[in-house]
């Protein structure tokens, strides 16, 4: 033991492996956190257009959605596209004549639906999904929690379509 | 024998930094970066420094009509979700709740409550970042009109919808 401290050498044990292989396992997790983004799937990327349908929003808020403004998911940020229409109509509600018994419909009071356009550009997965941002699939049906700069909401995707690219 | 070697090796006075050493620095250095990007830590000091005033105003439904008690102007609101301040109260105005109800023809109607229930519509004055993307409260959160929020003064606790968010001239506290 003193002939090895005074040549000066370390003698790699169990410990520095150790040591080794948690540090290699925390890059493993850093890299695969940070750069799956851009593993796998296609390269090619083509030009979408999708409309949110928010359901039911209170008048005031109508002039909130506007044309040109970016669209974000809410929890993870993904840049969704950009607005280039804005369509909007009364909310219907369907209510019940008791009288006659039959289904009638009228126009929800000071409420409308909003139907936003939104271009963006997706490439596809693996497992052949159309993916925004290289990270979050839209498809129709899908459940958007939406940020823009002023209105933050929930949105189902109602239309979809591929504008360039295919 | 154990006093000479030790002095041996005071005497040497040099301490080795091998690879393993380099690793664990890394390894902490990364710890530490990763802890304050995600406590937001280098947001907080760079947005924090230019906040700005902003009024936000908020709408409160269907709450009990004895809750205008509590609605103090100056009241000072913290927002729970976010553990910050929301900002001051500036104004309220009280109405009787708004209700649908449908009649016979399943038509829907807008009425009020006559049930001692109410809306509030208010302003307050909090302070946080205008950026592109939208308001940052605080510097750090991001609100915007349709945002509930669950908020909280010394006297009351409710939730409110954000209706509208300006930028007004800075009010020095």
């Amino acid at each position: 033991m003193t002939a090895n401290k005074q040549t000066g050498k370390h003698k790699f044990n169990v410990v520095d492996a150790i040591i080794i292989v948690l540090i290699l396992a925390i890059v493993a997790v850093g890299a695969f956190i940070f750069v799956r983004k851009g593993i796998g799937g296609s390269e090619e990327t083509f030009d979408i257009e999708y409309v949110l349908e928010f359901r039911n929003v209170r008048d005031e808020f109508l002039g909130n959605f506007k044309v040109g403004a970016k669209v974000l998911d809410s929890s993870k940020k993904y840049q969704l596209g950009e607005i280039i229409s804005v369509t909007s109509e009364p909310t219907t509600f369907t209510g019940t004549n008791t009288i006659e018994g039959k289904l009638v419909y009228h126009d929800y009071p000071e409420h409308s639906d909003i139907s936003v356009t939104v271009k963006a550009k997706v490439t596809i997965s693996d497992e052949n999904r159309y993916m925004i941002d290289n990270g979050y699939r839209i498809s129709v049906g899908s459940l958007v929690y939406v940020r823009m700069p002023d209105y933050i909401g929930a949105a189902y995707c109602t239309n979809f379509k591929i504008t360039e690219g295919k | 024998m154990g006093q000479e070697n030790s002095s041996a090796k005071k005497a040497k006075g040099k301490v080795r930094f091998n690879i393993i050493d380099f690793l664990i620095v890394i390894v902490i250095i990364g710890a530490i970066v990763g802890i304050a990007l995600r406590y937001g830590l280098v947001e907080k000091v760079t947005n924090q420094s230019a906040l700005s005033s902003a009024r936000i105003s908020f709408l409160i439904q269907d709450i009990n009509e004895d809750s205008s008690n509590y609605f103090g102007i100056g009241d000072e609101f913290t927002a729970l979700d976010f553990s910050c301040d929301l900002g001051e109260l500036e104004s309220r105005q009280f109405i009787p709740a708004e209700a649908f109800i449908t009649n016979q023809y399943g038509e829907i109607i807008k009425t009020h409550s006559n049930d001692n229930r109410i809306d509030v519509r208010g302003t307050m004055i909090g302070e946080g970042t205008f950026t592109e993307d939208g308001f940052l409260l605080d510097g750090l959160h991001y609100i915007a009109p349709g945002t509930t929020i669950h908020m909280q003064s010394a006297n009351i606790d409710v939730f409110m919808t954000v209706t509208a968010i300006e930028q007004i001239e800075d009010i020095n506290k």
